[in-house]
């Protein structure tokens, strides 16, 4: 899976450790998150969906290997 | 519940961030005075109980609680490290924390079977290794170190996987052995272990029994349970991982709980009956929890799928 949190970060300011304060974990998981090599939960999706005011869709996209 | 969110995960059975600091006062010193304990026959005065009517041939009238009380505190002192909180639990943190803890049981008996087996190997061959349990028998220092490794090799793997670098968490995931044949040979050979053993107290038969006896001395009685640990369900996903992790955690708690409760009812040789079924008895319970919960899920979409098409 991949996503675009990296440039909605960019477009709203923010920076991981905002993020993650924002939606309760840790930095170093959004960092996880960001490079692609931990698929969050659907909870987890949806609130930094929230965050962004996008759809899920939108911030993350199905892998061609998934 | 039927379906269990990782994110109610976050912080089951966790102890508030301080223990770390507590355990690591109760498992430094347990492991010294654990250590001159076992090796250098040293023991505190204080801690002398008279077992009086209890007095029977396997164990002594006066025990001293030396050993006990450091092996409790050694015990308990790790599982506050291991399962405290950091200071910021989310669901990857608990996803990492429960991958360690397979990875752990993985490797501890895996370098347990192989250290029982090569000490056995030098007994053979007429070396004797400095030991102070009896050697080539259940009661072997393996057995004392089998307590408390998991936890150690846990902690040990947890920290790496969360400090190591700086920036990110290190994601490990848990290879698993394909369902055929592994996990069909393991059951197989599991149960019919199990089957011996228990007719082996039952009947006396001498064929069954010199099968039993070598069954329970063999080094490699975990193996089997392990293969089945480690091999998947005929359908794994990500349902069956998370019952996994839950199960394995479940398992450890219990395992501990029941050898520190043993660890003060059993004394003498008793003890070393202890030392035998836990070598056992962590991969057992796993094995029982996961089977339990995985056959309810089957049988309530069996059910489910029934009641939705036919009825």
């Amino acid at each position: 899976m991949k996503n675009t949190i990296k440039i909605e970060r960019a477009i709203k300011n923010i920076t991981q450790a905002d993020l993650a304060d924002l939606i309760g974990v840790s930095r170093q998981t959004i960092n996880t998150i960001e490079s692609n090599k931990y698929v969050p939960s659907t909870v987890l999706a949806l609130k930094i969906s929230r965050v962004f005011g996008k759809p899920v869709n939108d911030i993350f996209e199905l892998d061609a290997d998934d | 519940m039927f379906v269990s969110n990782i994110f109610d995960m976050k912080s089951k059975f966790l102890f508030p961030s301080y223990f770390k600091l507590i355990g690591c006062f109760l498992a430094i010193p347990g492991m010294i005075v654990g250590y001159l304990c076992v090796y250098h026959d040293f023991n505190i005065k204080g801690f002398n109980i008279d077992l009086g009517k209890r007095n029977d041939f396997m164990s002594s009238q006066v025990e001293n609680l030396t050993n006990e009380v450091s092996l409790a505190g050694l015990v308990l002192g790790l599982l506050f490290i291991a399962f405290s909180k950091l200071k910021q639990e989310d669901e990857l943190t608990a996803k990492l924390r429960l991958d360690a803890l397979h990875w752990a049981v993985l490797i501890n008996y895996i370098v347990f079977c192989a250290a029982e087996l090569l000490l056995r190997l030098f007994v053979k061959i007429g070396y004797e290794p400095k030991m102070a349990f009896d050697i080539g028998g259940w009661d072997s220092d393996f057995c004392l170190y089998n307590m408390f490794t998991p936890l150690v090799i846990f902690i040990g793997r947890f920290y790496y996987l969360i400090h190591y670098k700086k920036e990110a968490f290190i994601i490990s995931d848990i290879k698993y052995l394909s369902y055929y044949p592994y996990r069909r040979i393991a059951k197989l050979l599991t149960l019919s272990f199990f089957a011996i053993i228990i007719m082996m107290e039952v009947f006396n038969i001498p064929f069954i029994e010199s099968m039993g006896e070598w069954i329970v001395n063999s080094p490699l009685i975990p193996l089997p349970l392990l293969m089945w640990v480690f091999s998947k369900t005929a359908n794994e996903d990500e349902m069956t991982t998370q019952d996994r992790l839950e199960s394995m955690q479940l398992a450890v708690y219990v395992n501990y709980i029941l050898l520190f409760l043993a660890n003060f009812a059993f004394y003498g040789l008793n003890f070393l009956l202890v030392m035998w079924i836990n070598t056992i008895s962590m991969l057992v319970f796993f094995l029982i929890r996961f089977n339990y919960v995985y056959s309810k899920s089957y049988w309530q979409v069996r059910r489910e799928v029934k009641g939705g098409i036919l009825s």
